[in-house]
């Protein structure tokens, strides 16, 4: 059975639709992404499977039987909001406390449940400093600590890398999976294909509130038979050289811009080496190769018609 | 009860981390204190006109009830207080009138002395007793313009008295004196100056004229309170726009929980500074507090849960803290001018002071000027009823305001 099931959600802002009848579902211990661009409604769904917005329609379910709208739903969820939502004149430990006790928790449980979570988000020297005094990437781990503290089953992570640097991401990163390992379901939202790629099991291409397809990486790939990409670098390109090129690759598709020529190859097809062989016998004078895989991004782009970060 | 911990435990947070910084805890205490001088000293000269003039008739007769009526109609604010109540002897006993003078009551007392009728001025055939004059020694001016009063008071009923008929002037005495002190009249140099003896002893002032200083606690207090509030309001709009909230949304509380954790907290910033402005008024200008220490309470705490509700309202009408700023100071300042902060209320013309009703500050006002007059707990029970429910309305209002907001804010993503 799923842990988090979420069943055509639908909202709109001035019958404009941000959220158009969203459905999926995450098992446990499964990292499911939500890639999209900004305004796609990521955020949006995410603010509504935490039951800070409210729906027009649809609704959210954990484990089968609790829904959004039964008060004990809270309790199973935990939010890891885009802004940094932490008190900068208390300590960390007390961040913590605070949202323990908003969750309920007991003395006991908080004895125990903070030094845990303070540990997990990597914490533990800087456990009774005003998180005021928090680089960037350390409120950032505290943000997550913060949606653990109550042991929710299901934990709804906004973006949780925005504004960090690499080496906190990569900690950010660490986290993730130690959640998944404890098997925790995870909805992870983010506008980074690399994110997606790293963490994610199945991803959730979201563009102008639909999901436009679901799957693991290399079912996405496959559903849009994504093609590699050559990239010729020269001083000068003619069109009429280039096309002549791309005719006796079996009229692949191209593109020129500027000093670079794009070509578009099947799977299974011509290799870069055939390209600079080719290229070579035509005299076309090129200074450099080189051939990108298919990835989420070219899948996006193949679905939505426009760049991820568009 | 889960209701209940909740709001504690979100004012306890926010108190915590507002008094963790020990810069805002001095500057939620010293500007209240700097406002209250400042008002005081600026306007003490101007409050409380026109005066009042509390008179203890212990004649009670027509040439005592003629004085009076003389000064009536020189416009003088006459108050009578010629019954003894037991439970508040007002004026019967010397310390009772230096008590009322101390608290700003009253800024002059006259007492006609039993046998006023019997020689009630200088031209009497009989020893003529004179009235008492007790006044406030920080307003001695007053007591000389009531001193006037009196001797045009005293020259009208004998006028009339005279038929409306000019005599040939005052008859004179080689010598008069009276019971409390003397005056002697050369005949030789012409008519007595006076016609009445006004025998006249000053209360010892404590350095700021009394009904100042009572009135203008009564006045600064609700118009502090609301300037506090409307900066509290202020940040919790500031924290909605920088997303802090969010997380109290996904927990298993809501949005009456949020807002009234906000009053709670403020609510008791709000006490702790109206009691630091209470104790400086009385460590540096003697205002009375501890003989009303339990009305107080109730009237500050009210005056607070209304201010602050009312700071709340503001903050969900508007969408940015810059929108607050513009609205807040507007209606805060017309409140207050409205309210009596600025002027004290009973100098107004009727229809403002009826208008002042509409405002948190006149109920408060009239709540604290109750309590200093000791009118106890039936004369501060409407402003507390008043601002209690005012408090009540407004808390709903701006939570449900809130609430709806919360739950349709789009996201960014």
């Amino acid at each position: 059975m799923a842990v988090l099931e979420v069943r055509n959600l639908r909202k709109s802002y001035d019958r404009v639709p941000a959220v158009d009848g969203i459905s999926f579902s995450i098992e446990e211990g499964e990292v499911f992404g939500l890639l999209g661009p900004n305004g796609a409604g990521k955020s949006t769904t995410i603010d509504i499977i935490a039951t800070i917005l409210k729906q027009d329609t649809g609704e959210s379910i954990i484990r089968g039987s609790l829904s959004s709208r039964s008060k004990p739903y809270k309790y199973r969820i935990g939010y890891v909001p885009q802004e940094l939502s932490l008190n900068d004149r208390l300590t960390a430990a007390e961040n913590l406390t605070f949202v323990g006790k908003l969750y309920d928790l007991s003395r006991d449980e908080l004895k125990r449940r903070v030094p845990e979570t303070i540990d997990a988000v990597g914490l533990s020297d800087r456990a009774h400093d005003k998180v005021g005094t928090f680089s960037g990437g350390m409120k950032r781990r505290l943000n997550i600590g913060c949606a653990i503290v109550h042991h929710p089953d299901v934990v709804l992570m906004d973006e949780p890398t925005a504004g960090v640097d690499p080496h906190a991401r990569a900690y950010i990163f660490e986290i993730v999976e130690r959640l998944s390992a404890q098997r925790k379901a995870i909805l992870y939202t983010t506008h980074y294909m690399e994110e997606a790629q790293r963490l994610c099991s199945r991803t959730a291409i979201i563009d102008r509130g639909n999901i436009v397809a679901v799957g693991t990486l290399n079912e996405l790939i496959e559903l849009v038979r994504a093609k590699r990409e050559v990239i010729l670098e020269a001083d000068h390109l003619a069109p009429e050289a280039i096309g002549r090129l791309a005719a006796g690759l079996g009229n692949v598709p191209f593109r020129i811009e500027s000093d670079r020529a794009r070509l578009t190859l099947q799977n299974g097809g011509h290799g870069i080496v055939d390209v600079i062989t080719k290229a070579h016998e035509l005299g076309i004078p090129i200074r450099g190769a080189s051939i990108t895989e298919p990835n989420l991004e070219t899948v996006f782009l193949e679905l939505t018609g426009h760049a991820l970060r568009d | 009860m889960r209701t209940l911990r909740i709001i504690l435990l979100l004012a306890g947070t926010q108190l915590r981390i507002i008094l963790r910084n020990r810069a805002t805890a001095v500057f939620l205490i010293i500007p209240g204190i700097i406002l209250y001088s400042i008002f005081t000293s600026i306007f003490a000269g101007s409050a409380g006109r026109p005066f009042r003039v509390a008179v203890v008739d212990q004649d009670n007769t027509p040439a005592s009830k003629k004085l009076i009526e003389m000064l009536r109609a020189n416009k003088v604010k006459v108050v009578l207080h010629e019954k003894e109540d037991p439970k508040r002897p007002l004026l019967t006993e010397e310390s009772a009138r230096a008590s009322i003078l101390h608290e700003g009551l009253f800024r002059v007392v006259l007492v006609i002395p039993k046998g006023y009728a019997e020689s009630p001025n200088m031209l009497s055939p009989n020893p003529h007793q004179g009235i008492d004059l007790i006044y406030d020694e920080s307003q001695t001016w007053e007591a000389e313009i009531v001193t006037g009063m009196v001797q045009m008071a005293a020259g009208r009923a004998l006028f009339e008295q005279m038929g409306g008929m000019l005599g040939s002037g005052p008859a004179r005495r080689s010598d008069q004196t009276t019971q409390r002190g003397t005056e002697q009249t050369d005949p030789e140099k012409g008519p007595a100056q006076r016609l009445i003896q006004v025998h006249s002893a000053g209360v010892i002032k404590s350095g700021m004229p009394n009904a100042a200083k009572n009135i203008f606690l009564a006045a600064i207090v609700p118009m502090f309170i609301m300037f506090g509030a409307a900066g509290a309001a202020r940040s919790m709009l500031e924290a909605i726009r920088r997303g802090e909230i969010r997380r109290l949304l996904a927990a298993p509380i809501g949005a009456f929980h949020i807002v009234t954790g906000q009053l709670v907290a403020c609510v008791t910033l709000a006490l702790i500074q109206c009691y630091a402005m209470y104790l400086y008024a009385w460590l540096v200008f003697d205002v009375g507090i501890w003989h009303i220490t339990g009305g107080l309470f109730v009237l500050t705490l009210a005056t607070c849960l209304a201010a602050t509700a009312l700071g709340m309202l503001m903050a969900s009408l508007c969408r940015t803290a810059e929108q607050l700023d513009s609205l807040g100071p507007v209606v805060i300042l017309a409140m207050s001018a409205l309210g009596g902060s600025m002027v004290p209320r009973f100098v107004m013309p009727v229809f403002m002071q009826k208008l002042g009703l509409f405002t948190i500050n006149g109920w408060a006002y009239d709540g604290f000027m109750a309590l200093i007059r000791r009118e106890g707990f039936w004369g501060i029970f409407m402003p507390l009823l008043v601002l209690t429910t005012t408090a009540g309305v407004l808390i709903a209002i701006s939570s449900a305001i809130f609430a709806r907001r919360l739950a349709s804010k789009p996201a960014s993503g």
